[in-house]
């Protein structure tokens, strides 16, 4: 029996963790549908410019508005969100399979290919993120396709990294002897006994990691980088915003407020799924 | 003769379901006792231990009935000075010694930190005590102990480690939680070996959680059974092993003859 | 021809970085012993002596620095083909380690049963019902996982898997040294049992001189990797006087009060 020790825990003070679970799901699932269904949902072409009605404010024909070109800000949102999670999602993956293939041999067959391997990772680590990226859009040229090469070239070490400390820590444990002893293949022992024993930690990775993918590409297209006009993505909307902060403030904080509320999803849902596998099954 | 600690009516349930982990036990433990708890796992016994420190999450356990330490009774104690009661006067030995040191600090450095939170003193002075207690406990080379960290010490060692640090301390009760369930045999009878100098040195009670009834065997005055939350026997060392009342007790002693076999002690 | 047997074994552990190297440590030295179909030898000594290198050898898990490791007369890390493996199976310490959390009862126990037989879903699940049995436990507790059960029962479960494939041999290491005294009782006798009517061999490693005694035929005592000792017979055993059988009895604690030494 697990006996309960007397520990802090940040979710107990708001309330159900349970209900955080849903509520997160929930939210997640109908703006994924929501993006998915934007040629049907959206009201208007989010190209369609319009100078007759630039910066107007909340009506029945345009529900948020519209920008500085008269576009729809609701439809830029909805087809935003396709760019934003559809990408972000590519993105985290692509990184996270190329990671785990990897990380997982790595860690499984030990020795040089070891050594090989993390020192590359090393090397990829040494620099800050960001800044790796940005040279390698410098190297590529602006565009989305060039900076979610960059992001999933950057991306995957961390990854492989994390994989490989599970399988090794994986690789001590007797039922993996044990399953040597039993006559199993090397590639049955990975399907059968490593990968079901990675995959919670990987969902609760997982689902943190997204955030940061959703802020990576917003980031780069609020610097220009990523997504180029007319292009409808998130952090593009801000940075086109950004020159309306006085004025209509609210062509940055819509789309502002969408990147917090989908990154709080997230993380909330990273922290609940945490909770759940976070208490091993196993006794001891 | 007054005893060190008392336990009265001690019940532990589950709040959920109100389900009785532990019902209704009392037991007593004098200055330079030893008491033994014995019971199959499961029975109740580390939960007893953890309960008697308070360390139970509350939210999810209820705990009534009275401790009294001295003229205290923990139950009524807050959390700040519970703190200063767990460690300082009542000491902790866990089953599995790797698990109570933090891994990235060195013996040295949780060592005299623990010293510290309880006795104003210098960090001069509390390395010449972790030294000394250290030397206490026959480990060699004391001073390449303090810089080493806790995976570079074995089971045996640790809990070795871990009777030095109470021996800084000088608690007045000692709760040893299956001390030698994880060590081989000839490192069970040195940490045994120990927890008796520090008894006859300093007095201390122990509260002794053990399977094994050769542990008991060897160290207990008195003795207390346990299955599923109840105290089914309480008798002294002597007396239990002769004449044992309760059927489960006869049961218990069967196993344990039963598996010695051959070798005379 | 004796089941097992090894050959002056030696093994050394020496980390072999990128660039460092660091000292070689000696775990195993010039190791020789055999072992007969149906009998079981208690292998003791304190831990750190080599006992479960030993046990990884005999398992062909790591293959020896020197030395030749025959099973059945064949060289376990010579031939090419691993099905000695189907003879030669293993019940750990930590049954909660020594098991894939992951799984059901039912495929544990079968996982040896489907890597070396060819048998048919119904055959399958006629067999592992059978060993269930065999081991003490019933058949409906197939479909539940590692932690639905008590340390002893899984263990039964890891014994289970063992004898599925009708070995010949099982390497015990520490098998019951993780079990209360109930249990640990229990199991010995069930493995006693097992030995009899299925005519296993066992290499009893362990550190506990009573679980040794209680299932073993011969005996020896490795000490920092050396074999200091061989005892042919139980009688022989308990009646030694040299240096490391008395090491041994001095460190085994009093079963009854009036024969403690710790307290006076």
């Amino acid at each position: 029996m697990n006996v309960p020790l007397g520990r802090p825990r940040l979710l107990d003070r708001l309330s159900n963790q349970r209900l955080i679970l849903i509520g997160c799901s929930v939210f997640l699932g109908l703006l994924f549908l929501a993006a998915l269904a934007a040629p049907w949902l959206a009201p208007h072409d989010p190209y369609l410019v319009n100078l007759a009605v630039k910066l107007q404010g909340p009506s029945w024909t345009y529900p948020l508005g519209t920008d500085q070109l008269g576009r729809c800000t609701l439809s830029r949102l909805l087809y935003g969100a396709r760019v934003s999670l559809g990408f972000a999602v590519l993105i985290f993956a692509s990184s996270l399979l190329i990671g785990l293939l990897i990380g997982t041999l790595a860690g499984y067959i030990g020795g040089w290919v070891d050594q090989l391997l993390m020192r590359f990772c090393d090397g990829v680590m040494a620099f800050p993120s960001l800044i790796l990226v940005l040279g390698l859009v410098g190297i590529f040229g602006p565009g989305l396709k060039q900076v979610i090469i960059a992001l999933m070239l950057v991306q995957w070490v961390y990854y492989a990294r994390m994989f490989r400390g599970l399988v090794m820590t994986l690789k001590e444990k007797n039922f993996i002897a044990a399953a040597r002893v039993n006559g199993s293949s090397h590639w049955k022992i990975f399907r059968m006994h490593l990968l079901p024993n990675i995959l919670p930690p990987l969902l609760v990775i997982g689902t943190l990691e997204m955030g940061w993918a959703i802020m990576d590409i917003s980031a780069m297209s609020f610097l220009g980088l990523g997504v180029q006009s007319p292009a409808a993505e998130w952090g593009a909307m801000i940075h086109e915003g950004k020159s309306y902060i006085r004025s209509n403030p609210e062509l940055m904080i819509y789309p502002g407020v969408m990147i917090m509320l989908v990154i709080a999803s997230f993380n909330l849902l990273g922290e609940s799924l945490s909770e759940r596998f976070g208490v091993n099954k196993q006794s001891k | 003769m007054k005893p060190v600690l008392s336990v009265e009516q001690l019940t532990i349930e589950t709040i959920a379901d109100g389900q009785p982990l532990v019902q209704n036990i009392s037991f007593q433990l004098a200055a330079g006792q030893i008491v033994g708890l014995v019971g199959e796992s499961g029975c109740g016994k580390t939960v007893t231990s953890l309960a008697l420190l308070r360390l139970l999450d509350e939210k999810v356990i209820r705990q009534s009935g009275r401790i009294w330490l001295d003229e205290t009774d923990l139950m009524t104690l807050s959390d700040r000075t519970l703190r200063r009661v767990r460690g300082g006067q009542i000491a902790f030995i866990m089953q599995n010694p790797m698990s109570a040191f933090t891994p990235v600090f060195t013996i040295g450095h949780q060592l005299m930190e623990t010293i510290r939170t309880h006795d104003r003193c210098s960090k001069r002075e509390a390395k010449d005590r972790a030294l000394e207690a250290l030397r206490e406990v026959n480990l060699e080379q004391p001073d390449r102990i303090l810089k080493a960290y806790p995976f570079e010490l074995s089971g045996g060692m640790l809990q070795r480690v871990m009777i030095a640090l109470a021996v800084c301390l000088r608690p007045h009760v000692l709760i040893a939680d299956e001390p030698t369930t994880a060590l081989d045999v000839y490192n069970q009878k040195l940490v045994l070996y120990y927890l008796e100098k520090v008894r006859a040195t300093y007095d201390t009670a122990i509260l002794l959680i053990s399977h094994d009834l050769s542990v008991i065997a060897e160290m207990a005055d008195h003795v207390l059974v346990m299955r599923d939350g109840e105290i089914v026997e309480q008798a002294n060392v002597f007396d239990l092993f002769d004449r044992p009342q309760h059927p489960y007790t006869r049961q218990l002693l069967a196993q344990h003859g039963v598996q010695a076999g051959g070798m005379k002690a | 021809m004796s089941l097992l047997q090894l050959e002056h074994v030696s093994h050394r552990y020496g980390n072999q970085r990128f660039l460092a190297r660091q000292a070689e440590q000696t775990v195993l030295q010039d190791v020789s012993l055999t072992l007969e179909a149906g009998t079981c030898l208690g292998l003791l000594g304190r831990s750190g002596a080599g006992k479960s290198t030993l046990g990884r050898i005999l398992l062909g898990l790591e293959r020896p620095k020197a030395g030749r490791v025959l099973f059945d007369g064949q060289d376990i890390y010579e031939s090419a083909s691993k099905d000695y493996r189907k003879d030669i199976q293993v019940v750990f310490q930590d049954s909660f380690a020594a098991v894939n959390p992951k799984l059901t009862a039912g495929q544990i126990i079968a996982e040896p049963l489907t890597n070396f037989l060819r048998l048919s879903p119904d055959a399958l699940h006629d067999r592992l019902g059978g060993l269930m049995i065999q081991v003490g436990l019933s058949a409906t507790d197939l479909t539940k996982y590692p932690h639905q059960f008590s340390g002893g029962q899984l263990q039964r479960i890891c014994i289970a898997r063992a004898i599925a494939t009708n070995p010949k041999l099982i390497i015990l290491d520490e098998a019951v040294s993780s079990l209360d005294m109930v249990n640990k009782a229990l199991i010995l006798d069930l493995l006693r049992n097992l030995k009899e009517t299925l005519g296993l061999a066992y290499v009893f490693i362990t550190h506990d001189v009573q679980a040794a005694q209680a299932l073993s035929d011969r005996f020896v005592i490795l000490d920092q990797g050396q074999l200091v000792g061989e005892y042919p017979t139980l009688l022989s055993f308990s009646e030694a006087t040299d240096e490391h059988v008395q090491a041994i009895r001095q460190a085994v604690l009093a079963i009854h009060p009036r024969h403690r030494t710790i307290r006076k």
